[in-house]
């Protein structure tokens, strides 16, 4: 491995190259695909994608100038692609039978019958169109400033805000509906 | 942060926190092997041991990859040339050339389009089974039939002239999970094949009456499978590519031949014809086609723009390519040689199935319920109503009458009825801002050169002029304009929110000396600038869990002194949030804006229910109610805000409206906000020229001189 004005050049071997995949694989894949869950709200499907995206982080593996920026690159694809699946919602219909040929998978232990406010809100953060969810989804739960989430979904800071505000009154009117049902 | 996104938070990260992946040491043996697979043949491109999990022999030949940037040639545009309103959701789409079915998941039935009329009726629609895959059979013998599968598993058989139904079988699935039978149909010579991914078999459907089903098991992942006529193909999980040989009666898995491999995955396609198999590559920011020789064993690679998967489909002497992902799809026309042909039609994200026949090409959009007819523009029949570019050095007179955005490109249609279009490379983005006397003001951003600034675009000429925003700056967001042509833009640099100001940016020609003016301590995130005409920049934003309005003057060589115009105001979004102190002090004051929330358009949550503000002693009022647009004279319909900008009307006044899916239009005396009906994308061919149909007209601001 040389460096070159900062930057690693990719000139490894393979046993260097396995040992770097495998350490990105054990340093992301969990968050991933806890991230991914959140967005879709399928365990399978999150689990699938975070899958494709590591092989994909891997077959570009030659475009990655900087190792430093892997983590941002596997983000993105992983949030591109969460977010492509949920337009491609008939395709999916499709697709998904492979998917559930695997084996069962865990459930997950959050039960949400148990926090039914939080589970309202989750819901609702579903219903929200793919772009918005994302970049709630980033915004919240991955903590990340309104520039880094440009940075991922290849927008504007400015698109990101107004994301946020019409994710956010949205949310607001749904969670005010779920409500009044509760209530009445 | 308020109460609202602290439960956004909170909810989410108890979703998330409480979940954790399943069985991780297993993925990540997976991941492993896999990862291996992939570099046996993208590194070493010898031929990989990859038995699949069959006892079938396997050939192995990886193919050798030539990647050639793709060699453009002439065609003739296409163009949208009718939409037919379907409904429900159109999904798989096929044509004999004499007619154009399409199966309707949400309407459960199969339409038939008639191309010479372009009307379309239902062919079969049974209670409780929804169409899925349909294929069509040619016989010089006995005509063409049409198959149709359903997600229940029913295979029905019909003619396709008569509509009469010759044979139907059910596939009773052995697998307990949810979803259609079938992964995939298509049509042979003469019969109907079908992957049935729960058993991994491919199902041969033929005859007439009780259909004759066989079944032969296969391989494991298969997803997609083509038919050239003689053969049959199939696409693997993997990306493999298989032939699969087959005697009279029965498939002959023994003879399972693997011809190539291509980097497909996740929705990739696969087609045969012109005497290669096609692939699509799954779901990816860069989109490729693979052309697999069979009988060379070579593989040539055709990366496309503008799309991360695609549907294939091979007719009339050409692969044709629908790329879609994203927020529009290309329709790409290939050759057999690699070559593309023309220009992509860009169409609505929402397309998802291509057939071609009867001269034309057909698109369904599934969300939108309709089937587009796509057809070479003829000189003489303009692909109207799609946006044209202006023809190079010509002039109009016409005027901007009204622009929009969709699909990151800019529509500007004229008061001559031509449209213009601002087409976004795939290397930057355009966020449309607002009209301005004969211009329209758009942010652009170049990824390539990190370019980021404002242009003023001339639509009558196409000529430019742009303003680089400072370093470190970026996202012009809410800009406005004053009546003295300063231009403001709220922009960002790290966590840094400020406004900038360009002091004659527009009446002196002026694209240097921008003035920053920062936002008083504790505020950030601006939004909804206003220029006062004395010369003080007014924009809200959110704080804690109110609304705040604030005042900036600003004088070139003065440091900026903010001025809190009222305090927090605790009334939500969705009532009035802005509210001065003292109209009478200011030339320019808002003095109420209200806004309340729209009921059935989820796209649209708040629009301007009424409007007054003062201005010199006279106050303007609004007028609430209805009103149609027809009373208006076209002509004089002049400016049109977009997405949440600044309207500057007649000199006379700046307006902010909230929302990316309302625009305003005046004729000088009144306003009308309009929204899209139905909610959702405005598309270009709603927007014939001089027509404003599609729409709703909400309330009218007139002017009234209040006493």
């Amino acid at each position: 491995m040389t460096i070159e004005g900062g930057v690693r050049l990719m000139e490894r071997s393979d046993v260097e190259r396995d040992r770097d995949t495998a350490a990105l694989f054990d340093r992301h894949y969990a968050p991933m695909c806890r991230l991914a869950y959140v967005i879709l709200g399928d365990s399978q499907m999150a689990e699938e994608i975070v899958m494709d995206a590591m092989l994909k982080t891997y077959s570009g593996w030659g475009r990655i100038r900087d190792l430093d920026r892997s983590d941002a690159y596997l983000r993105r694809i992983v949030v591109n692609m969460c977010r492509s699946k949920i337009r491609r919602k008939v395709i999916e219909a499709r697709v998904n039978q492979v998917s559930y040929r695997r084996e069962e998978l865990k459930q997950p232990s959050w039960d949400p019958e148990r926090h039914e406010t939080g589970r309202l809100v989750w819901a609702a953060v579903q219903e929200l169109p793919e772009r918005q969810r994302a970049a709630v989804v980033l915004r919240y739960f991955e903590d990340m400033p309104e520039a880094q989430i440009a940075e991922v979904l290849d927008c504007s800071v400015g698109t990101v805000k107004s994301q946020l505000s019409k994710a956010r009154a949205k949310l607001e009117k749904a969670l005010n509906v779920s409500l009044e049902r509760g209530q009445s | 942060m308020n109460d609202l996104e602290r439960l956004i938070k909170e909810s989410l990260e108890g979703a998330g926190h409480s979940y954790s992946p399943s069985d991780e040491h297993s993925a990540r043996a997976r991941f492993i092997q896999r990862r291996k697979r992939r570099r046996a043949y993208w590194f070493t491109g010898t031929a990989a041991a990859t038995a699949m999990a069959v006892a079938v022999a396997l050939f192995v030949v990886p193919g050798r990859v030539t990647e050639e940037a793709p060699i453009q040639v002439a065609a003739r545009p296409l163009a949208v040339v009718e939409t037919i309103e379907v409904g429900g959701a159109p999904a798989s789409i096929v044509s004999d050339g004499t007619a154009v079915w399409v199966s309707n998941t949400a309407g459960s039935g199969v339409v038939r389009i008639d191309p010479e009329t372009n009307e379309f009726e239902n062919v079969l629609a049974r209670e409780g089974q929804t169409p899925d895959e349909l294929a069509v059979t040619t016989s010089e013998l006995w005509g063409d039939d049409l198959w149709v599968t359903t997600e229940e598993g029913v295979v029905t058989r019909l003619d396709s002239s008569t509509g009469e139904i010759l044979g139907d079988a059910t596939v009773i699935s052995s697998g307990q999970d949810a979803g259609p039978v079938f992964l995939d149909a298509v049509a042979g010579k003469g019969v109907l094949w079908a992957v049935e991914p729960r058993a991994d078999g491919i199902l041969r459907f033929r005859g007439s009456g009780k259909l004759d089903v066989e079944e032969a098991r296969l391989a494991e992942g298969l997803t997609d499978i083509a038919s050239d006529g003689d053969r049959l193909w199939g696409l693997a999980e993997d990306g493999g590519v298989h032939r699969f040989t087959y005697g009279a009666f029965e498939i002959d898995a023994s003879d399972l031949v693997k011809v190539g491999e291509a980097d497909a995955g996740r929705n990739a396609d696969l087609a045969a014809g012109l005497g290669y198999v096609w692939v699509s590559s799954g779901d990816d920011s860069d989109l490729r086609i693979f052309r697999i020789d069979p009988a060379e064993e070579e593989v040539l690679e055709i990366p496309l723009e503008g799309g991360r998967y695609a549907d294939l489909t091979v007719a009339d002497g050409r692969l044709w390519v629908l790329a879609g992902g994203g927020d529009e799809s290309l329709l790409y026309r290939v050759t057999a040689d690699g070559a593309i042909e023309g220009e992509p039609l860009r169409l609505p994200g929402t397309t998802n199935d291509i057939a071609v026949g009867a001269g034309s090409a057909w698109v369904a959009d599934t969300e939108a319920g309709t089937v587009l007819r796509i057809s070479e523009a003829s000189e003489e029949e303009g692909p109207e109503p799609v946006p044209t570019e202006p023809a190079d050095g010509a002039q109009s007179s016409a005027q901007p009458f009204f622009a929009y955005s969709a699909n990151g490109d800019i529509y500007v249609e004229l008061t001559d009825g031509t449209n213009r279009q601002i087409t976004m490379s795939p290397d930057e983005e355009l966020n449309p801002t607002f009209l301005l006397d004969d211009s329209l003001v758009f942010e652009r951003h170049d990824y390539e050169t990190d370019w980021w600034g404002l242009v003023r675009h001339d639509p009558a000429t196409g000529e430019e002029s742009s303003v680089p925003l400072p370093d470190g700056w970026e996202g012009g967001a809410h800009p406005a304009v004053s009546m003295a042509g300063d231009l403001a833009v709220a922009l960002t640099r790290g966590e840094v929110d400020t406004i900038l100001v360009w002091p004659g940016y527009f009446t002196e020609q002026r694209a240097d000396g921008a003035l920053e003016v920062p936002l008083p301590e504790g505020l950030s995130d601006p939004r909804g600038l206003i220029f006062s005409d004395d010369a003080k920049v007014l924009y809200y934003q959110a704080i804690g869990e109110g609304w705040v309005t604030v005042q900036l003057p600003w004088q070139e060589g003065d440091p900026p002194t903010p001025f809190v115009l009222n305090g927090v105001n605790d009334q939500p979004p969705g009532t009035t949030y802005v509210q001065p102190e003292d109209p009478n002090e200011q030339g320019f004051t808002v003095l109420d804006v209200c806004c309340r929330e729209t009921e059935g358009d989820p796209y649209s949550q708040f629009r301007i229910a009424e409007i007054a503000f003062t201005e010199g002693g006279a106050t303007h009022q609004s007028v609430s109610g209805p009103v149609a647009l027809d009373d208006a004279d076209p002509g004089k319909l002049s400016m049109i805000s977009l997405h949440g900008a600044v309207l500057n009307v007649e000199g006379e006044w700046d307006l902010f409206v909230e929302d990316g899916g309302s625009w305003l239009v005046t004729d000088g005396t009144r306003v009308w906000l309009l929204n899209r009906d139905g909610g959702g994308q405005m598309m270009p061919e709603t927007l014939a020229a001089g027509e404003l149909s599609g729409f709703s007209v909400n309330p009218v601001l007139e002017v009234v001189e209040d006493s």
